[in-house]
């Protein structure tokens, strides 16, 4: 490696050299000028990658493709120790006693590109433990066997220390063995009736051509054996679910498929022992081959959506530390291995793992997952602390209650769990439509039958019916919908938002009520700096002052305070004698006078702001009032929402003052605010009425986003909520969420275009077949000609969704 | 035009061993990922050269 060849630190100065992120304060390495880094993590990577031989990474990483957006590295904290204890092996490792090893799979964090493969796996060239190692990067899951006696916590800190952070898997072997299963089998029906259909084909082309006498029979017959395969096996599905449905007492799409191509096949079978060349062996295995194809491709475009949802469902186990009275120490575990009355340790920025009480120590903590509200609560010893809010200030030591689906957070997991399963399937247009069609189909065909039965004989009646069956088949509508679906899925999540479902779309078309969460979805969910007033005429450098004593904060006002002035470029003075009155504020000297700053009493509250002073000696010299601010984006999007017919609701664990203000900044009438809402309260509000869509965050949304029609969690979203919502949002804001409903609406309107052509072609079909003018070499005409229009016009899209594909890949 | 009588079952015979291969395949699991291997066939399969990664150097 040349020094020439690192373009990616000339390219731009600013660019941090391991993430490409804009460098905002410089991280750098003492010895090294000419790489700059936008926080420690990076630049612990960075070194780690040089000093191990593999800064070839970069390299590729400039060359090679990448799949998502990046972001920068947290630094490691964890040992990952709690991965040596036997009950963490017993569930998450595979053991091989041949090979002596054992293997582990992994979720990793940040998994984005080209290199990332390569680094990955190489590993087993920078760790003897490592006997192999193997990246999905689809998934983000990484499979590493290793030597048995081989320590895990050493390869999972090796891992993290990449910059990649693992979350062990459980071993769920028998469901991903069915999954695989099925995705061969449904891979091997496509691949088998492709082959046919194009034999089948290649005969009947020379049937229509004119072949004749001995030559006729004899292609009559192959093409026959040729389609059996397809008839027997590759279209077994549609069998099953026609049965299936048939017996519930459901019209279905597959029905009238299943019949055409049980009928057409017997008839087919008679023609051919009679000596006549009549069969539609070749638009029927055409059919089943189109058919299998485009199911298959929005089954694949659902996957990834469930996928990275999936994704999300493991950082809620952690590790934490459990104090041993036999060592007299606290233990690495990992948190799903707590029980009752353990006594643990949470630091500072972790979060609470279990229920329980707080039995040593005193920190503000984060509880807006569960309540809501914004500000950070003080927790005592003796108070209650909740499993899924955060630490934010000290290290506490609490007692454990309450653990997994006991806790607070566990019991709306389970609810969430039960009502998905319960949640009703939705009765799209398209099943309305054709359901409509195929009892009209059975009917016509009914009709058919008896009218040229009597004027014309039987055998006339029954070749009519059969080529009405086959022409109006509804191949256009049971092909084209899934494309059309499968491609907005795939568009939504090239923009950053992953549906889980493909009937989320025409839900967001339908919804009439949108509810907003406050806190982290309208708002930032942090506060900042909202009013600056110095009362002081006196030249003191005021900002200076409160960044330098705001550094070593670290209640979350003080914090939020110093990063909103570091992304300012504020500069720092040296502070001496530098104090934290716990829950009040700070105070240290600079040049030589003493400064303060504290929170101030009621007679300074402005309106709706909390309010913090700097106070020289005596006298306040600068007011700040802080508030969450909203969302730049958030009035855009309540404006385009009253444009499309819905009305805006906001619903929030918050108090009302906050809840108004933030109403009345976008508008939103006084009657649709809902606050103080707790989570239960929310899903009972979201449960009383219907057609409508919930946008939220935090696990207090949790439930209501599984009960509403549509639950769109944003980014930064809690996992609970990601496992709650059929829609998430992954690029920061809401700004995506207009995307998401034009996108919808475009979509919808697509498919119902594509209704009407095929409507179009089985009138003439319909009309044609029962007087006689069908004949197979028509059908074999005319129906790819129905697909392939509703294909162009799938395919070729509206307006709009052109303009987007165009926006998106510019973005990209 | 008796030749087709040798012709056709070798077109088909060539087509079955098409299907069987591609059978043979998703059973083998080729078709299960197919995102990674198109990526992992970009990457030279050179064992790590430390020689000239220090980072200090760079």
């Amino acid at each position: 490696m040349e020094r020439d060849n690192h373009t990616y630190v000339t390219e731009s100065s600013l660019a941090c050299s391991h993430c490409g992120e804009k460098v905002i304060s410089e991280f750098k390495n003492l010895d090294d000028n000419l790489h700059v880094f936008c926080c420690s993590g990076c630049r612990a990577v960075f070194n780690i990658l040089s000093s191990k031989g593999l800064s070839e990474y970069y390299e590729l990483k400039q060359k090679g493709p990448t799949f998502r957006a990046r972001s920068p590295i947290k630094e490691v904290q964890e040992s990952y120790r709690y991965m040596d204890s036997k009950e963490f092996e017993e569930e998450f490792a595979n053991y091989d006693s041949t090979t002596k090893t054992k293997s582990v799979r992994f979720y990793l964090e940040g998994i984005h590109c080209l290199a990332c493969l390569w680094l990955l796996e190489k590993l087993p060239e920078i760790n003897r433990d490592v006997k192999s190692s193997r990246l999905d990067l689809s998934s983000s899951v990484f499979h590493v066997t290793v030597d048995e006696k081989s320590y895990l916590s050493n390869i999972a800190r090796e891992i993290a220390e990449l910059g990649y952070p693992p979350h062990p898997l459980s071993s769920n072997a028998d469901l991903d063995a069915l999954e695989t299963k099925e995705n061969r089998k449904d891979l091997s029906r496509i691949g088998v009736s492709a082959f046919c259909a194009m034999n089948i084909m290649l005969y009947s082309v020379s049937l229509y051509g004119g072949a004749s006498g001995a030559f006729a029979s004899k292609f009559g017959w192959t093409t026959f054996f040729l389609s059996l395969p397809v008839m027997l096996y590759s279209a077994i599905p549609f069998y099953k679910n026609a049965w299936s449905t048939l017996k519930k007492g459901i019209p279905s799409i597959d029905q009238p498929v299943a019949l055409a191509l049980i009928v057409g096949t017997i008839a087919g079978f008679i023609e051919l022992l009679q000596g006549k060349n009549e069969t539609y062996f070749d638009s029927l295995s055409v059919l089943v081959f189109l058919l299998l194809f485009s199911r298959y491709i929005l089954k694949k475009a659902q996957k990834k959506g469930l996928d990275s949802s999936l994704a999300g469902s493991f950082f809620g186990n952690s590790q934490t530390r459990r104090w041993n009275p036999d060592k007299g120490t606290f233990e690495e575990i990992y948190s799903r291995f707590l029980k009752k009355s353990d006594l643990i340790k949470v630091m500072p920025g972790e979060i609470f793992p279990a229920d329980g009480v707080m039995t040593k120590g005193e920190t503000y903590a984060d509880l807006s997952l569960l309540s809501g509200e914004s500000t950070p609560q003080q927790l005592n010893v003796n108070q209650n602390v909740f499993s899924g809010t955060t630490n934010l200030t000290n290290p506490v030591e609490m007692k454990v209650d309450f653990t997994s689906h006991e806790t607070r957070l566990g019991k709306i997991l389970e609810k969430i769990q039960t009502d998905r399963s319960e949640k009703s399937p939705l009765l799209t247009t398209v099943d309305k439509f054709s359901h409509k069609f195929i009892i009209s189909l059975f009917i016509l065909s009914a009709i058919v039958l008896a009218i040229n039965w009597i004027l014309l004989g039987a055998s006339t009646a029954i070749s009519r019916t059969l080529s009405l069956i086959i022409v109006t088949c509804p191949c256009a509508l049971a092909l084209a919908t899934p494309l059309a679906l499968s491609r907005s899925l795939n568009l939504a999540a090239k923009a950053g938002i992953i549906i889980k479902s493909f009937d989320v779309i025409e839900r967001i078309v339908r919804a009439k009520k949108i509810f907003f969460d406050k806190t982290g979805t309208l708002t930032y969910g942090t506060l900042s700096i909202d009013t600056w007033e110095d009362l002081t005429k006196i030249d003191v450098p005021t900002k200076e002052i409160i960044f330098s004593l705001e550094k070593q904060s670290k209640h979350p006002v003080g914090v939020s305070i110093y990063s909103q002035l570091k992304e300012e470029g504020t500069n720092e003075l040296p502070v001496t004698d530098f104090f934290e009155h716990a829950g009040l504020g700070v105070s240290g000297t600079i040049n030589g006078q003493t400064y303060q700053i504290k929170k101030l009493d009621q007679n300074f509250k402005q309106e709706n702001l909390n309010t913090v002073g700097l106070f020289r000696n005596d006298d306040l010299l600068t007011i700040i009032g802080l508030k969450d601010s909203l969302r730049p984006e958030a009035r855009d999007l309540i404006g385009k929402i009253r444009k499309m017919n819905k009305s805006p609701y906001i619903v929030s664990g918050d108090n009302d003052e906050n809840v108004s203000r933030i109403g009345s900044e976008l508008g939103v009438n006084r009657e649709n605010l809902y606050s103080n809402y707790s989570p239960e309260e929310k899903h009972q509000l979201v449960s009383s009425s219907e057609d409508l869509i919930m946008i939220g965050d935090g696990a207090n949304d949790a439930m209501a986003l599984q009960k509403s029609d549509v639950g769109i969690a944003v980014s930064g979203s809690v996992e609970v909520s990601l496992r709650a919502a059929d829609v998430y949002i992954t690029t920061p804001g809401i700004k995506s969420i207009s995307n998401l409903m034009e996108l919808s609406s475009e979509t919808i309107k697509l498919i119902k275009r594509n209704l009407i052509i095929s409507i179009f072609y089985n009138l003439i079909g319909a009309t044609a077949a029962s007087m006689g003018f069908i004949t197979p070499l028509t059908a074999a005409i005319l129906m790819p000609i129905s697909s392939l229009t509703v294909l162009y016009s799938t395919i070729y899209g509206t307006g709009w969704l052109r303009r987007w594909i165009k926006t998106t890949e510019v973005t990209l | 035009m008796s030749i087709i009588y040798i012709l056709a079952p070798i077109a088909l015979f060539l087509g079955l061993f098409g299907v069987a291969a591609f059978l043979w395949a998703v059973n083998k699991g080729q078709f299960d990922d197919l995102e990674t291997p198109a990526n992992r066939m970009l990457i030279e399969d050179e064992p790590i050269n430390k020689k000239n990664n220090k980072g200090k150097e760079l």
